[in-house]
């Protein structure tokens, strides 16, 4: 089956097309999703396109806090539900199967409680499920900043997301409690918090003078529904942190904010 | 033994008008004045003592795609009622409606209309 290529980064409102651009073009990426870009549509598309090779097309969607681009035509990705921070379509290419994709950027920990930020995954999680009725499947990838830890409740909890750690238990598609069905997606980002692979032990670092502080947080994810979660290749999957010669991290493995973005941009492929 | 008494009194419904009732309202007019090529509707859910109403712009010529403009929450005694922040609380209806006015005449919720009706007319 073809493979297509998501990237996903939170730009932090930062002026980065060019960075962006080669960074879609070394990644070959051909859906760019941008959360908190500020950069205007016609620079993005002109920065983007003005690299060799490339043929991004803008999404019809509205949304303020997400910006989608595909290298295919805008046609074949059509918004059904949107807010200034989710944007949920259905990626229709020809000869493959449909897909849902959600792009969201939540509620940050310096506006929200953690219980908020729950509730709204609670929100969303029932979202993406009517949406994934009215489409009649279940083939859904959800990405983006959760601004939440793989392991914090809001993602975890069945009336949440219930992004489990492990594919073969998200093979069950649904996991009962209470007599009550809910939806599995599979949260391969669990592989991702840690130093295992260098200094760079997650996609954002935040430092405070407070009892509990996890400095690496795994904020931004892709999460997969069973359907498409068996197809995947976890080896695709990666945190980015360099584009060529340009390295988006400091020597002590920290996302460079001062250059770049605070957020590491994370990009994975889909076998559908 | 004597007859059970009513010990209830006179049960009425409040006469404050609810914040759902008043997005419902505004979402009928946009309606009007679109030619009802964007519907307002409001979705209610309930969870735990809270009360979530969202304010949805539903474009039915684009197979009910959906916005969701805003999202307010209140308690069982509706006001003060929560728009999230940067603003705390509004404490009655008409700091609730002085709010909402802002917020649908905004330039920012006329981009959205406007991108909506652009592509509903395409």
């Amino acid at each position: 089956m073809p493979i297509t290529k998501f990237l996903f980064w939170n730009i932090n409102r930062k002026p980065v097309a060019d960075v962006v651009a080669e960074l879609a073009a070394a990644q070959k990426a051909e859906v760019v999703i941008l959360a908190e870009s500020v950069i205007s549509p016609r620079r993005l598309l002109a920065t983007l396109n003005g690299v060799a090779g490339q043929g991004y097309h803008l999404s019809t969607g509205i949304s303020k806090g997400i910006t989608i681009l595909t290298r295919f035509s805008r046609e074949f990705l059509r918004p059904v539900f949107e807010s200034d921070h989710v944007s949920i379509g259905r990626l229709m290419l020809p000869a493959r199967s449909e897909i849902l994709l959600a792009a969201v950027h939540l509620p940050s920990k310096l506006y929200w409680s953690n219980e908020s930020q729950s509730f709204e995954c609670v929100e969303l999680a029932r979202r993406i499920a009517e949406e994934e009725d009215r489409a009649k499947h279940q083939r859904t990838v959800l990405v983006g900043d959760m601004n939440m830890n793989p392991f914090e409740p809001g993602l975890v909890s069945s009336v949440g997301l219930n992004a489990v750690t492990a594919r073969r238990i998200a093979e069950r598609v649904t996991r009962t409690v209470q007599g009550r069905p809910y939806r599995l997606f599979y949260n391969p980002m669990w592989g991702h918090l840690g130093d295992v692979r260098g200094d760079t032990a997650g996609s954002y670092f935040y430092d405070s003078a407070e009892h509990l502080n996890y400095f690496w947080n795994v904020f931004d994810q892709v999460l997969l529904r069973p359907e498409l979660a068996k197809r995947f290749d976890s080896d695709q999957l990666s945190i980015v942190k360099s584009v060529g010669e340009r390295s988006l991290v400091r020597g002590d493995g920290r996302p460079d904010a001062t250059l770049y973005s605070d957020h590491l941009p994370i990009v994975f492929e889909l076998d559908f | 033994m004597a007859a059970h008494a009513d010990l209830w009194g006179d049960i009425a419904p409040s006469a404050v008008r609810t914040p759902a009732s008043i997005l419902r309202e505004q979402g009928s007019l946009l309606g009007a004045k679109t030619n009802h090529l964007i519907e307002g509707q409001v979705e209610t859910q309930i969870s735990g003592r809270t009360f979530y109403h969202s304010f949805n712009l539903v474009v039915p010529a684009l197979e009910n795609y959906s916005y969701e403009l805003f999202k307010i929450y209140h308690g069982v005694n509706i006001y003060p009622v929560q728009v999230g922040p940067p603003i705390d609380g509004l404490a009655n209806e008409e700091a609730f409606v002085t709010w909402l006015g802002q917020k649908l005449s905004s330039p920012e919720t006329k981009r959205i209309i406007g991108n909506l009706l652009a592509q509903a007319n395409s």
